[in-house]
């Protein structure tokens, strides 16, 4: 008979084994098992500030367009972990950020910067993408992925969205323009239109030392230039409202800013676009500066080299002020005037905490740089800035090529969409037509006597009375008509504007210029939309100063993708319109 | 500058929005001690206590004290990067004039390509002493005097401070890697089978000697 020991031993060995077994093969473990979050990712980013999005170390890195928390939820390790991204039609598949090994237990954060192309920057309107998030990873000796995607917005290179912090969180002023600093990205002092504005200010000026060595004393005087020049060159503050001022809707928050060089060539702006501008002007000229945010309004403050950036050191500038009645004046403004309402507005408000400077350079240095931007017909520019000072001819106003397609054409001469009181009728003939021999146009006469123009060969006039014309080419079609009661191109524009923009679906503003017309001032604004029919349009609205005659209204539109083709013969017969002596 | 990990967004957040608030004349804190409890799952505790002066509690009691999901809120959506935390505790000694946050997260260091971990120190901070895997450094934020004590897991070894002044600046460690659940049952089995090995040659041996006669 067995010794009990070897019996109890017998059984330990045998049991042992056992476990030992179970051990080595990982019996009732948890196999490797990775798991996420799910995805936080920004709905919408903004164009102007697209490399901000693409830099990890802007403001801690907040910025990112993607985050997931991963962890491996099993007892295994994970292995060839890999993530890679891609946004539909701007950015292909990403290098894949690769982890050889995620321990058991163990979390961590993926987060993307996306490095988006400057093509962006170019966007007029908003696009919606998608972002599609790819992993692969290895568990269990098994290799897995999966995709993932989300639509996001690109707003529209002049979409400003001041806050990011959700409304449910926002409590404080500063809150709401938690993503003010994406403003910066607007202050462009190196933009070549930039540089020539300010170069006709300098020029009167006679130079300037004011970012050298100046001291207080030149900052003021030149920016005293800048004021004055602003005025003089008609220059004017536009829009009732300037920061949102609803608190309430975040909606509320995204504000549409053009850039300091759409704010030059149409010679007017809101508030911030008028304080871009002066930090644009201002950094040019190596002048500090920094943008003041406030409830419902916005100003700039500007500071010589060798003082700090506090507020009460600056020379604070109302830049409404050019327009009297923006600030409650009926006659101009001395500059004097403008710093004095602007230092009582930063009185004001620094009391009650809600105001936010923006110092441009410092911002900027963070990482919120200007956008790439499309180049742009200086010349004619010059031309454009000598006239508003009276040293040359008639305004014809050039506009970046993404704009307008085309530097612009003289007076009306550009685009337009297609309003439906003016689609084609070619049933009619207009009166008069005696065919110029070098183009083949037709002159019209009206029947009143009150203006005659040229009609191009395959466009066909009616007289629907009261002194207007219908003129007509397939879907496009130009509409000009006297409008009684009122005398201020600005005046027509609005009837106009009220009149078609509910008739168009999407209805898009691109540009407004000021330009002569037969003679007389004219205020054109340009538009893209979705005309009743369907039709992607473009549309040119105009208003016409009266004078010894009545003003005049011009409508002109023409679907989107005849517009190259049919332009030049709309800027032809727009530029020989004659208001009878 | 790297996007700022679990150790360093609490410093920063209670010195960036104390600054956005304070008196400009005025430091936002008199001290600032900041403690990083690490787990070996990389997950970790981080506690910071600030002590202030009466000016600057107003502001931040008006600020943050008085609502701690407000804080909260401030943490996550300014300081989102590689933040994801699980817990979050504020509390206050008005008496004292300090508050403290407590905040877990489940990513507190991060795995280097290397396989080491690493838990990020502000360039600001100097090492001053380390005792076994407790790690002392200190620092001048802001006009604030300010400390930071990393305490890494137990199983930590080979820990060392790289990048040193730079905005790299991390102490590194590594660590065994975790075993699963089943390592237990060979840890016993083998165990058990020693056992019985050694009462099979007991039992032998004392078969062998047989029973004594006389």
């Amino acid at each position: 008979m067995k010794h009990p020991l070897v019996l109890l031993g017998g059984l330990c060995t045998g049991l042992g084994a056992l476990l030992a077994i179970l051990g080595l093969a990982r019996v009732g473990e948890r196999p490797a098992r990775l798991t996420w979050s799910a995805p936080e990712v920004k709905s919408a980013l903004m164009t102007a500030g697209y490399k901000v999005y693409g830099n990890r170390n802007i403001e801690e890195g907040r910025h990112y367009l993607s985050k997931i928390v991963f962890k491996n939820d099993g007892e295994r390790p994970v292995t060839g972990f890999a993530i890679s991204y891609k946004i539909d039609d701007y950015i292909e598949w990403t290098e894949p950020t690769v982890r050889r090994e995620i321990p058991a237990g163990f979390s961590f954060v993926e987060l993307y910067y996306p490095r988006l192309p400057a093509a962006v920057s170019q966007l007029r309107n908003a696009v919606t993408t998608t972002l599609r998030t790819r992993i692969r990873w290895t568990e269990n000796g098994r290799e897995r992925e999966e995709n993932i995607a989300r639509d996001i917005t690109l707003r529209a290179v002049n979409e400003i969205a001041y806050c990011d912090v959700p409304q449910s969180e926002a409590v404080l002023f500063t809150d709401y323009f938690s993503a003010a600093a994406f403003t910066m990205t607007m202050v462009t002092p190196n933009d070549p239109v930039v540089t020539l504005y300010t170069s006709e200010i300098t020029r009167l000026a006679g130079g300037t030392t004011a970012g050298i060595a100046g001291g207080p004393d030149e900052v003021k005087r030149i920016c005293a230039i800048i004021y004055d020049y602003m005025g003089r060159t008609g220059l004017r503050y536009v829009g009732d409202s300037g920061v949102p001022s609803n608190f309430d809707n975040i909606a509320s928050m995204v504000q549409t800013v053009r850039l300091p060089r759409d704010v030059i060539v149409n010679n007017q702006g809101l508030c911030i676009e008028l304080s871009l501008l002066w930090c644009s002007i201002l950094e040019h000229l190596g002048v500090r500066s920094a943008m003041i945010l406030v409830p419902g309004h916005a100003f700039v403050v500007a500071y010589s080299p060798d003082q700090g950036m506090p507020l009460a050191a600056g020379l604070p500038i109302e830049c409404t002020a050019i327009t009297p009645r923006a600030v409650g004046k009926d006659a101009p403004v001395p500059f004097a005037e403008a710093v004095q309402m602007a230092a009582q507005t930063v009185q004001h408000w620094a009391k009650d905490g809600r105001i936010i400077p923006l110092e441009v350079q410092k911002i900027q240095a963070y990482g919120f740089t200007p956008p790439e931007l499309p180049e742009i017909d200086t010349a004619r520019l010059a031309e454009t800035l000598a006239a508003r000072l009276g040293r040359g001819a008639s305004v014809a106003m050039p506009m970046p090529a993404d704009m307008n397609a085309a530097a612009a054409p003289a007076p009306l001469g550009d685009d337009s969409p297609a309003p439906a009181p003016l689609e084609p009728d070619d049933r009619n003939v207009g009166p008069s037509p005696a065919p110029d021999p070098g183009t083949g146009a037709r002159g019209y006469r009206d029947p009143e006597g009150r203006y005659t123009l040229e009609i191009m060969p395959g466009w066909r006039a009616e007289s629907v009375g009261n002194g207007a014309v219908a003129i007509a080419n397939g879907e496009s079609s130009i509409f000009i008509s006297p409008f009684s009661g009122v005398r201020q191109a600005e005046q027509v524009l609005i009837q106009l504007y009220q009149q078609l923009q509910p008739q168009f679906r999407n209805f898009q503003p691109l540009s407004q210029d000021i330009a002569g017309f037969g003679g007389r001032r004219a205020v054109i604004a340009r538009y893209t939309g979705i005309s009743p029919k369907g039709t992607l349009t473009r549309l040119s609205l105009a208003g016409v100063d009266a004078s010894a005659g009545p003003a005049y209204g011009i409508i002109v539109s023409m679907p989107l993708s005849l517009y190259e083709s049919i332009r030049g013969s709309v800027d032809q017969m727009l530029r020989s319109f004659q208001f009878a002596p | 500058m790297k996007p700022r990990r679990l150790p360093e967004y609490l410093l920063a957040v209670a010195l960036a929005v104390l600054a956005a608030v304070a008196a400009p004349a005025q430091p936002a804190a008199k001290s600032l001690d900041e403690t990083v409890e690490l787990a070996a799952d990389g997950s970790g505790t981080v506690t910071v206590a600030c002590a202030f002066d009466a000016g600057p509690w107003a502001v931040w009691k008006a600020n943050f004290g008085d609502d701690p999901a407000r804080a909260r809120a401030s943490i996550r959506y300014n300081l989102g990067a590689r933040v994801a935390f699980d817990g979050f505790k504020l509390d206050r000694d008005d008496l004292n004039r300090t508050a403290t946050m407590t905040v877990h997260s489940a990513v507190a260091a991060e795995l280097r390509p290397d396989g080491r971990f690493s838990c990020p120190i502000d360039k600001e901070f100097r090492l001053v002493n380390h005792v076994g895997r407790v790690w002392f450094f200190s620092g001048n934020i802001a006009g604030t005097l300010s400390t930071i004590k990393v305490v890494l897991p137990e199983a930590a070894r080979d820990a060392s401070l790289v990048d040193v002044g730079s905005s790299e600046q991390a102490l590194t460690y590594e660590l065994p890697r975790p075993r699963g659940s089943a390592h237990k049952y060979l840890v016993a089995g083998l165990a058990l089978t020693g056992l019985g090995v050694v009462l099979l040659g007991a039992g032998w041996f004392a078969g062998r000697r047989g029973p004594q006669t006389a």
